[in-house]
C-alpha cells in the first residue's frame, strides 16, 4: 500500500485497549470486525455457550450485538432486528458473595434464583433506560410501557415484595417507567441481601426470611415474553448476554443450566461467555445439559488456535480498521514490518543448506531447507550473544503468533510498542513500528509473564506458607514445570536434530494426582493450552499440553509453526516438576531423542530419561 | 368436620415435633388458622370471582371449586395413601394440605388461564411463615396443571426433594399425590344440578357439569392397583350432544376422554410414587338408568398390557440427547464413517 500524508494524531494510541462495556456505540461499532462468521451460533436463537479466555474479544462481541449498535449497523429500526440483546456483566464481588454460603442449609437454589432473576431483571430495566433516553421509539409507545408496567407490579406483588410501590404519573416518559421497574427490581435483590447480612449475626439458627421470592419461570421469563411483545420491539427472542458466568458459585451456575434445560429460545435465549472455568454442568434436579441438545458450544481459543489463518485475518482485520480510524492508510505488515536483515540472513542459510554447505537431517530438501534455517541462524547467534546479537522477535505475523490466539494480547503489545514509540524522542513517523522497538517489547512482555505475574502469585502464596521451605507450593512446581519445558524446547531447537519446533508435551502415561493438579493449573493460568492427540500404542487418546506462545521470547523459541511434541512419562514430569536444572540437563543428555523427536501425529516409542539412552 | 390428613397432622404435630422445623409448635395452629380463613373467606367465593373474570370467554361457570372440593381433594389424597398414617411426616401432610388449599385458589384472580400460578400472594398474606416454606408450597400447588414454559408439559420433573431448615421432605411425591388426587376429585358433587335441570348452565361449560354429574364413585383400589370409576347415565343424557367450549360433543366420548386422560396422568404422577401405593390402571363402569334396560353396561379397564405400545418409533424419540454425537443421532453408517475418517487421520 502506498504511503501518503496521514492526519495522524500520533498522541492516539490506535490499539488502546477500552473495556466493552464502557464504550459508545459508535465507539463499539468503528472497533468491531464481524467475527460472527466464526461464531455465527452467538447470533442466532438459541441457548450458547462462548468459552475463551479473558481478552479473546467475547465481551466486545455482546457489545457489537446490543441494540444500540445493532442500529447503527443494520440501519434497521428496532422492530426490524433480528435480536434484542441485553448484556448481563457478573463481576466477581456482585451476586457471588462469601455470606451466601449462609443459605447453602437453607432454600439455596430459591434465593439464589431469586437473587440472579432479580439482578438480570434490573439490569434489563436499567438498560432500557439508558436506550429509552437515546432512542424516541421508546417514547413513541409510552401507553404500551404504562399497561407493562402494571403487569410487572402484579408480578412483583405475587412474588411477595411488600416494598413501596410507587405510583406512576400520567405524563411519565419511558425511560421514567423503565427507572421505576428498575428501582423495585433493585428493591427485590436487597430483600435476600439483607437477610443474607442479618444471618451474619445468627449462629446455628435461620431466622424465617419474610421477603419477596422471584423464579425465572413465575417472574423473569413471563416479564421478558411481555417485553418483547410490545409492538416495537423486535419480532423476535430477546438474547441475554450473560458475560463472564464463571464467576457465579456453584449454586447459580446450577440454577443458570436449569433455565438453559428449559425450551424457551424462541423467546428468551441465554448467550452465556466463560473464561474457561465454568465446570458445572448440571441442572437443580442434577441432569447435566448436554450440548447440542440444549444448548450450542463454542470455544474461541478451539476456532483461534486450530485454523491459525483464520485468527490473523481476523487480527489483520482489527489492526487494519483501528489504523484507518487513526487516519494511518497502512496494511498490519506494513506496520509491524518484519526485520529485513535478519530475514536475508535466515535466507541465507536457507540457501546454504539447499547448497549443501549446512548439512541437515533432510539434506538438501527446498521445502525443509527453511525449518532448518532460522535453527540454525539462532544457532549462530549463540557465540555472538555477547556483542548484543539476538535473534529479533518483529514483523506481525511474529507478533500474532506470540499472542496465542487471543486478541486482546496482540491489542496489548500492539499498544505497548506504540506507546514506546511516542516516548522516543526522535520519532517522527508513527506510520511504523520499527523491529527493534517491536523485538523489546515482545521480550519485555514476555519475561514479564514468568518474572513478574507468576513470581507475585507465587510470592503471595509463600508469605502464606512462610517457613515451609520443602514443600513447594503448587505454583512454584507450575513455574518449575515451565521452566523444564521452555529449556528442554530450546535444547532441541539448537540441536542437530530432523525435527526442531516443539513446543508442546503428550502424556505417555496416567499422571498422577500431583501432576495432574500442575497441569491443570497451567491450563487453568492460561500458560498451558489442553488438546488430545492419539496414544503411543494407537489405542486411544492422550492429552497434549501446549506452551502459551507468549512464552517463546522467554526462551528463545520461535513462536512459528510449532509442529512437534514430546512424549513424556509420569516419572519425568515428576522431574521436571521438582527440579528444572536437573530435568533439562537429563535432558541434554538423551541424544537419541533430541535426534528423532516426535512429529505429529506419528508418535513413537520411548522414554526421556531412559538409560539406554546414556 | 375435619378431614382424615387434617386430623393426623394435629396428632403428628403432637407426638413427632422432631419431624416439623424449629420444633411442631405452631405448625398445626398455623394450618387451622390458614384452612379457617380459606374455607370461609376464598374458596366459597372461586367460582363467582372466576366467573367474574371469564365471562366473556362464557368459559366461567366452573363445577364446584369449593370448600367441598378442598375436602374432596384431601379424601382422595388420603385414599391414594392407602389411608396410611405411615407414609408422609408431619411435616408433609402440613405442605399437602396448606398445598391443596391454594391449589385452585388462583382463580380468583386470573380466572381459569393461569390459575396455578396465581395463589402466592395468598400463601404469604394469610399464612404468614417464611417466604421460603411458602414457596415451596406454591411450587408443590403450582404443578397441578398449566406448563412449564409454552410445549412442556412436564412440571414434576422439575421438582427435587428440598430441604427446609434440614427437615426433608418428598416435593415431587407430594405434587404427584395432589394432582392424582385432584384429578379424581370429579364427581356428583361438584355438578350444579339444579341449575342443570333448569337448563341455565352456559353452552361452552354444559359437558363439564354433566360428566361430573355422571360420575357417581370414585374409589382407589391399592390392593387391585386401579382407580374405580362408576358412571350413572340417562337415557336423556346419552343421546343428546352437550356444549363444549365453542364446539358440541356427547357424554360418552366425553367419558372416554377424559378416562384417558386420566390414565395418562396417572401413568405420569406414578412415576413419583412410592412401590406399594403404585396405581396401574383406571377401571370404568358405566350404566344406564331407566325403567327397562335401554343398553348394556359399558365397561373398560384403561391398562397397559401385551407388547408395550410407544408413540416414538426409535429409541432417538425417547433419548436422542443421549444418542446425539456431534449434531448427528449415531447410526451404523454414522458410526462406520467416523471410524474410517479417524483411521485415515492416523495413517
Amino acid at each position: 500500500m502506498s504511503e501518503k500524508s496521514t492526519t495522524v494524531d500520533p498522541t492516539v494510541n490506535p490499539f488502546a485497549v477500552q473495556t466493552p462495556e464502557d464504550i459508545s456505540a459508535q465507539e463499539a461499532f468503528d472497533l468491531f470486525v464481524d467475527v460472527f462468521t466464526d461464531f455465527n451460533q452467538v447470533r442466532l436463537p438459541g441457548h450458547t455457550f462462548l468459552h475463551g479466555p479473558r481478552g479473546s474479544g467475547k465481551s466486545m462481541m455482546f457489545r457489537f450485538m446490543l441494540p444500540d449498535c445493532q442500529m447503527l449497523n443494520l440501519k434497521q429500526p428496532l422492530p426490524q432486528h433480528n435480536y434484542f440483546s441485553v448484556y448481563i456483566p457478573v463481576k466477581k464481588t456482585g451476586l457471588n458473595l462469601i455470606d451466601l454460603g449462609r443459605i447453602d442449609q437453607h432454600a439455596k437454589y430459591l434465593l439464589n434464583e431469586h437473587l440472579l432473576v432479580s439482578y438480570i431483571s434490573g439490569k434489563v430495566f436499567s438498560f432500557l433506560v439508558e436506550l429509552s433516553k437515546k432512542h424516541s421509539i421508546f417514547n413513541e409507545h409510552k401507553g404500551a410501557i404504562a399497561r407493562y408496567i402494571k403487569k410487572f407490579f402484579n408480578r412483583v406483588i405475587s412474588s411477595g415484595y411488600t416494598g413501596p410501590m410507587p405510583v406512576v404519573t400520567e405524563g411519565a416518559d419511558a425511560p421514567e417507567m423503565f427507572a421505576i421497574m428498575a428501582d423495585i427490581c433493585d428493591g427485590l435483590y436487597l430483600d435476600v441481601l439483607q437477610y443474607v447480612r442479618k444471618l451474619i449475626f445468627i449462629s446455628n439458627s435461620f431466622p424465617p426470611y419474610s421477603g419477596s421470592i422471584c423464579g425465572y419461570l413465575d417472574f423473569l421469563y413471563p416479564l421478558l415474553c411481555e417485553l418483547r411483545a410490545l409492538e416495537f420491539m423486535p419480532k423476535a427472542p430477546i438474547f441475554l448476554l450473560i458475560d463472564d458466568a464463571d464467576n457465579l458459585n456453584i449454586s447459580q451456575t446450577t440454577i443458570l443450566n436449569t433455565w438453559v434445560s428449559y425450551r424457551t429460545t424462541a423467546d428468551v435465549s441465554l448467550k452465556i461467555s466463560t473464561q474457561l472455568n465454568y465446570v458445572n454442568f448440571k441442572t437443580i434436579s442434577g441432569i447435566p445439559i448436554e450440548s447440542p441438545h440444549d444448548y450450542n458450544e463454542v470455544n474461541t481459543e478451539t476456532i483461534y488456535t486450530s485454523s491459525k489463518d483464520k485468527y490473523k485475518e481476523r487480527v489483520s482485520a482489527i489492526v487494519k480498521k483501528r489504523l484507518e480510524n487513526a487516519g494511518i492508510n497502512k496494511t498490519a505488515e506494513e506496520f509491524f514490518p518484519v526485520d529485513k536483515v535478519q530475514e536475508a540472513k535466515i535466507k541465507e542459510f536457507a540457501d546454504r543448506i539447499i547448497s549443501g554447505e549446512i548439512v541437515t537431517p533432510n539434506g538438501r530438501d527446498t521445502d525443509k531447507a527453511y525449518r532448518y534455517a532460522a535453527s540454525e541462524y539462532i544457532k549462530s547467534l549463540r557465540g555472538m550473544s555477547k556483542s548484543g546479537m539476538t535473534y529479533r522477535y518483529a514483523g506481525f505475523k511474529s507478533i500474532v503468533n506470540i499472542s496465542s490466539g487471543v486478541i486482546r494480547h496482540f491489542l496489548e503489545l500492539a499498544s505497548r510498542m506504540y506507546s514506546e514509540k511516542l516516548a522516543d524522542a526522535k520519532a517522527t513517523d508513527y506510520t511504523v513500528i520499527e523491529p527493534s522497538i517491536q523485538n523489546r517489547v515482545v521480550r519485555n512482555y514476555s519475561e514479564e509473564i514468568i518474572l513478574n505475574d507468576f513470581n507475585k502469585k507465587i510470592e503471595e502464596i509463600n508469605q502464606e506458607e512462610e517457613g515451609v521451605e520443602l514443600n513447594l507450593t503448587k505454583n512454584a512446581k507450575l513455574r518449575n514445570l515451565i521452566y523444564s519445558m521452555g529449556g528442554a524446547f530450546q535444547a532441541v531447537l539448537l540441536s542437530d536434530g530432523s525435527q526442531r519446533r516443539i513446543f508442546s508435551i503428550a502424556l505417555s502415561d496416567t499422571p498422577d494426582k500431583e501432576v495432574n493438579e500442575i497441569l491443570k493449573l497451567g491450563v487453568r493460568y492460561g500458560f498451558f493450552q489442553e488438546a488430545t492427540i492419539g496414544n503411543k500404542e494407537g489405542t486411544g487418546r492422550t492429552k497434549r499440553y501446549v506452551l502459551n506462545r507468549r512464552l517463546a521470547p522467554a526462551f528463545s523459541l520461535l513462536p512459528t509453526s510449532f509442529a512437534g511434541y514430546l512424549f513424556i512419562t509420569n516419572k519425568d514430569l515428576k522431574t521436571a516438576i521438582a527440579n528444572p536444572k536437573y530435568f533439562v540437563s537429563q535432558f541434554k543428555k538423551k541424544k537419541s531423542w533430541i535426534d528423532s523427536p516426535e512429529p505429529v501425529k506419528k508418535p513413537q516409542q520411548g522414554n526421556l530419561f531412559s538409560t539406554d539412552d546414556e | 368436620m375435619a378431614e382424615a390428613l387434617e386430623k393426623i397432622l394435629k396428632e403428628k404435630s403432637k407426638s413427632e415435633p422432631e419431624a416439623f422445623p424449629n420444633s411442631s409448635k405452631g405448625y398445626y395452629k398455623r394450618y387451622a388458622s390458614f384452612s379457617d380463613y380459606l374455607n370461609n373467606e376464598v374458596h366459597p367465593f372461586v367460582n363467582q370471582a372466576a366467573m367474574v373474570l371469564d365471562i366473556e370467554k362464557g368459559l366461567g361457570f366452573l363445577t364446584d371449586h369449593g370448600p367441598g372440593h378442598i375436602q374432596t381433594v384431601m379424601r382422595r389424597a388420603w385414599d391414594l395413601l392407602g389411608h396410611s398414617s405411615n407414609v408422609l411426616s408431619g411435616y408433609e401432610v402440613y405442605m399437602l394440605l396448606t398445598a391443596i388449599h391454594i391449589h385452585d385458589a388462583g382463580h380468583i384472580r386470573t380466572g381459569r388461564k393461569g390459575h396455578e400460578k396465581a395463589s402466592r400472594p395468598l400463601l404469604n398474606a394469610q399464612l404468614g411463615a417464611d417466604s421460603v416454606e411458602n414457596a415451596f408450597i406454591y411450587s408443590i400447588a403450582e404443578a397441578h396443571g398449566g406448563e412449564v414454559v409454552p410445549g412442556d408439559r412436564d412440571k414434576l420433573a422439575r421438582l427435587v426433594p428440598r430441604p427446609f431448615a434440614s427437615k426433608k421432605f418428598n416435593m415431587p411425591f407430594l405434587a404427584a399425590l395432589l394432582r392424582f388426587a385432584d384429578e379424581l376429585a370429579d364427581d356428583y358433587t361438584r355438578a350444579a344440578r339444579y341449575v342443570m335441570g333448569e337448563g341455565g348452565i352456559p353452552h361452552p361449560s354444559e359437558v363439564f357439569h354433566a360428566y361430573a354429574f355422571a360420575l357417581k364413585s370414585v374409589d382407589v383400589n391399592l390392593e387391585a392397583k386401579e382407580v374405580q370409576l362408576s358412571f350413572y347415565l340417562s337415557p336423556d343424557d346419552a343421546t343428546r350432544e352437550f356444549g363444549k367450549l365453542e364446539s358440541k360433543v356427547y357424554l360418552l366420548d366425553e367419558i372416554l376422554d377424559r378416562t384417558f386422560k386420566m390414565y395418562h396422568e396417572c401413568l405420569y404422577c406414578m412415576r413419583y410414587f412410592p412401590a406399594e401405593l403404585q396405581i396401574n390402571a383406571i377401571s370404568v363402569q358405566i350404566e344406564f338408568m331407566g325403567d327397562s334396560e335401554v343398553h348394556q353396561p359399558i365397561n373398560y379397564r384403561l391398562k397397559e398390557s401385551g407388547y408395550p405400545k410407544l408413540h416414538a418409533q426409535h429409541p432417538s424419540e425417547l433419548c436422542g440427547k443421549d444418542l446425539m454425537i456431534d449434531g448427528r443421532v449415531i447410526d451404523g453408517i454414522t458410526l462406520k464413517e467416523r471410524i474410517e475418517k479417524k483411521i485415515q487421520e492416523h495413517v
